[in-house]
């Protein structure tokens, strides 16, 4: 195999999930210093979307300027002006961004909002001790001030993983954009909600389900092993499900398969790995899989399918490409 | 037969391709902007270059140190010490590569000083790192996180409030319904679990 190392497997490498022959792969590739540059780059971008907390760069920036010395000071004393024109600067440059992001700055303040890049995922625990594992592609948000006190609410979209505490005077609930929310009395439970489609799946305990469906508001209390779909437009199902703990599979980068159809397969492709999907043959859609793999990377999940279907694929400009 | 490697770049899984190929121009730009602006206008170009890196660099800084309030003394003190001494005239790398380096290997050096076995006399100076003391950094951040994932629940609790929070013992007591006593026994076990798992990282 030769020496490719993209920008997925460098946020892998920045997320801790590489393996030792990935390590020596990246170091040989920083030998170039053009890499190097690279590598920082997309660390940039990784702390960007992966940010551990936002701290007041215009109050940093204001203290800073008090421990400068000025650029021409040898020369000119000019130094109040310089000042002042810094200030102005910082001013004018808070005001841009907050013109271009007041809604933005609002959610930053009243809330605490983690992310996962497309092929990763990550599990967090939230002041009150429950646990969130988030796929990839996936931001939820909950109240910086108050969460476990006031309220434990949390509002999610892409696809999550929660094993939530107990505590009998607070239930902890998940809020969706599909006017779907998620009960919770204590317990183990997968919500997805991308596009038009939203899913629960409970896995131990008990949680109730509010959502409105015919402009009615709806309630409904999930038993393990049930499956919940909501899907615009159409009826909601309820279903029972053998082995609920399949549907979170992902927190260990495994994928499942029940005989899975290709076109199936392309949704959740999109979904976790930011891929499109394009078949040459509209009849490869119709070919199913079955079993379970482990796949850090698109590439190693699309390797597999393509073994076991004996097919090809490529990809070029974010499309994979299955042909015979 | 798998994959012209060699057609669109060397990254065949570019995800969302036009919208990134747009970021990176945009960045390229903008590094170049920043160095014009330096000349022309140093106090502009320095807040335009603070305003775009500090938010990332602290949060990168506190992989390492796992207290904010650290991490922007570091990030802080790397942007001056690029002002002061004028470092935009002689860095021949990006700023962004260059602001990076000096921020990892402070964070390092504060956990030498903090974790080490011994008392690092001074500071190395930024060098343009080899590969492999890139690589090692970026485990040593990932090292920290385990390690702190494997403390007991309100040992992490505690761990995080004192130490990334910033928050003082007493109110960790109020707030856990602990004493302060315990939230000081707590803070001792995680330092020393720390101190033990980083001691190779740190000769």
């Amino acid at each position: 195999m030769e020496n490719l190392v993209d920008k997925q497997l460098l946020f892998e490498n920045f997320s801790g999930r590489s393996t030792p022959l990935r390590k020596q792969q990246i170091e040989d590739w920083l030998g170039d210093p053009a890499n190097v540059e690279r590598y920082y780059e997309w660390l940039d971008e990784w702390e960007k979307t992966n940010s551990l907390f936002t701290p007041d760069t215009t109050t940093a920036l204001n203290n800073i300027a008090d421990h400068q010395t000025s650029a021409q000071s040898q020369t000119t004393p000019k130094r109040p002006k310089t000042l002042f024109r810094f200030r102005l600067i910082a001013a004018v440059i808070a005001t841009l961004t907050l013109a271009a992001a007041t809604y933005a700055l609002k959610d930053l303040l009243l809330y605490r909002s983690m992310s996962t890049a497309y092929g990763e995922t990550r599990s967090v625990v939230l002041p009150d001790g429950s646990l969130i594992s988030l796929n990839a592609n996936t931001m939820v948000r909950y109240s910086r001030f108050g969460f476990g006190e006031n309220n434990r609410d949390v509002y999610l979209s892409g696809e999550a993983d929660f094993t939530v505490t107990h505590n009998g005077s607070r239930p902890f609930t998940v809020t969706t954009d599909k006017d779907l929310k998620v009960l919770v009395l204590g317990t183990r439970f997968t919500v997805y909600t991308r596009g038009e489609k939203a899913t629960v799946v409970l896995r131990e305990g008990k949680v109730e389900l509010r959502y409105t469906e015919e402009n009615k508001e709806k309630q409904l209390l999930l038993q393990p092993g049930d499956l919940f779909t909501a899907h615009k437009g159409a009826k909601t199902r309820l279903q029972r499900i053998a082995n609920p703990e399949n549907l979170s599979a992902w927190k260990d980068h495994e994928f499942l398969f029940d005989a899975t159809s290709l076109s199936e397969l392309a949704g959740m492709i999109r979904d976790n790995f930011g891929l499109s999907v394009h078949f040459d043959n509209p009849s490869l859609s119709e070919r199913s899989i079955s079993g379970s793999f482990h796949a850090d990377t698109a590439a190693e999940l699309l390797d597999v399918i393509a073994q076991l279907l004996n097919i090809h694929y490529t990809i070029r400009e974010g499309t994979v490409y299955f042909s015979e | 037969m798998k994959e012209p490697k060699q057609s669109s770049g060397n990254n065949p899984l570019r995800i969302a391709v036009d919208k990134d190929a747009n970021d990176q121009a945009l960045l390229m730009d903008n590094e170049t902007f920043i160095r014009i602006m330096l000349k022309d206008d140093p106090d502009k170009g320095f807040a335009v270059l603070f305003k775009k890196y500090y938010g990332p660099l602290c949060s990168h800084a506190t992989r390492f140190v796992y207290s904010k309030e650290i991490a922007q003394d570091i990030v802080s003190e790397v942007f001056l010490n690029f002002w002061n001494k004028q470092l935009y005239e002689t860095v021949t790398s990006t700023f962004r590569a260059y602001l990076y380096t000096a921020v990892r290997n402070s964070a390092y050096n504060h956990l030498k000083q903090e974790f080490g076995e011994k008392l690092t006399t001074s500071p190395e100076p930024v060098e343009d790192a080899n590969p492999q003391s890139i690589l090692l950094l970026g485990e040593l951040m990932t090292k920290i996180e385990r390690t702190i994932e494997t403390f007991p629940p309100q040992c992490q609790k505690v761990f995080l409030l004192s130490r990334f929070e910033g928050r003082k013992n007493r109110e960790i007591a109020d707030e856990l319904q602990i004493r302060p006593k315990t939230v000081e026994a707590h803070m001792m076990k995680a330092l020393s679990i720390l101190k033990k798992t980083l001691s190779d990282y740190l000769k």
